[in-house]
């Protein structure tokens, strides 16, 4: 199954139903934020926040794509939820082994390519704008020490 | 690693279909099961060993190189 967030260890439906109740949860907090986003570009000129034409663009897009995501996720759920074929089929989708395999080897893959493509941005866009340097390498920083965070949690479980 | 699940399918006259349905897998992995391209967890090994009525031995061919990296 094509989806880095999708893979489940549930063995049955019902299980998988209610994982899929607590993923609608997350799609209407994110429902909620694309809304405010969105509105934050609609309405920040009228205030004293000016942004700026490429910012707005930047914000409205990404509202409309959350707000979007967000519904037809909620729709594919809510289908599913009905559709206890559907459902099966779905699911073992979701959990077989090898899918998982091969989602978590893509994304070890993607996460290198987005290593190296931050780096060399930071050593580059750092000729032009210094800012966007500093801001990328938090961002690198932050995804080093969550990952030994999240490695040093996950090996007191196992 | 070899194994005889595709030997222990067609001796019982199962199709990779029903197998994946059996196992709660999906049908693309018991192709690649079979073509030795992707090697089973333990607990899928043991279901497979399991629903063959053999050992886990028996299904699956250790071979020494398989532990090199």
């Amino acid at each position: 199954m094509l989806g880095m967030f999708c893979g489940t260890h549930c063995t049955n439906n019902e299980d998988y139903k209610k994982e899929l109740k607590k993923r609608m949860f997350i799609y209407a907090v994110l429902f909620v934020v694309g809304c405010i986003v969105l509105s934050l570009s609609l309405v920040a000129n009228q205030f004293s926040l000016s942004l700026s034409p490429i910012m707005e663009g930047l914000y409205a897009g990404a509202g409309v794509g959350l707000i979007a995501a967000s519904l037809l996720l909620t729709l594919r759920n809510w289908r599913l939820l009905h559709n206890e074929e559907r459902l099966k089929k779905v699911r073992i989708e979701a959990s077989d082994e090898r899918n998982q395999t091969i989602s978590l080897s893509a994304s070890k893959a993607a996460i290198f390519i987005l290593m190296i493509t931050m780096l060399l941005t930071i050593f580059i866009a750092g000729l032009w704008d210094p800012t966007v340097s500093i801001v990328l390498a938090y961002i690198m920083m932050l995804f080093f020490v969550s990952y030994y965070i999240a490695y040093f949690i996950f090996s007191k479980r196992n | 690693m070899q194994n005889r699940i595709q030997e222990l399918r067609k001796e019982r006259k199962i199709t990779q279909s029903e197998l994946a349905e059996a196992m709660e897998v999906t049908r693309q992995t018991i192709i690649s099961l079979e073509n030795g391209k992707y090697n089973a967890s333990l607990i899928l090994a043991y279901k497979l060993a399991h629903y063959f009525n053999q050992t886990i031995e028996e299904v699956f061919i250790f071979d020494k190189e398989d532990s090199a990296c």
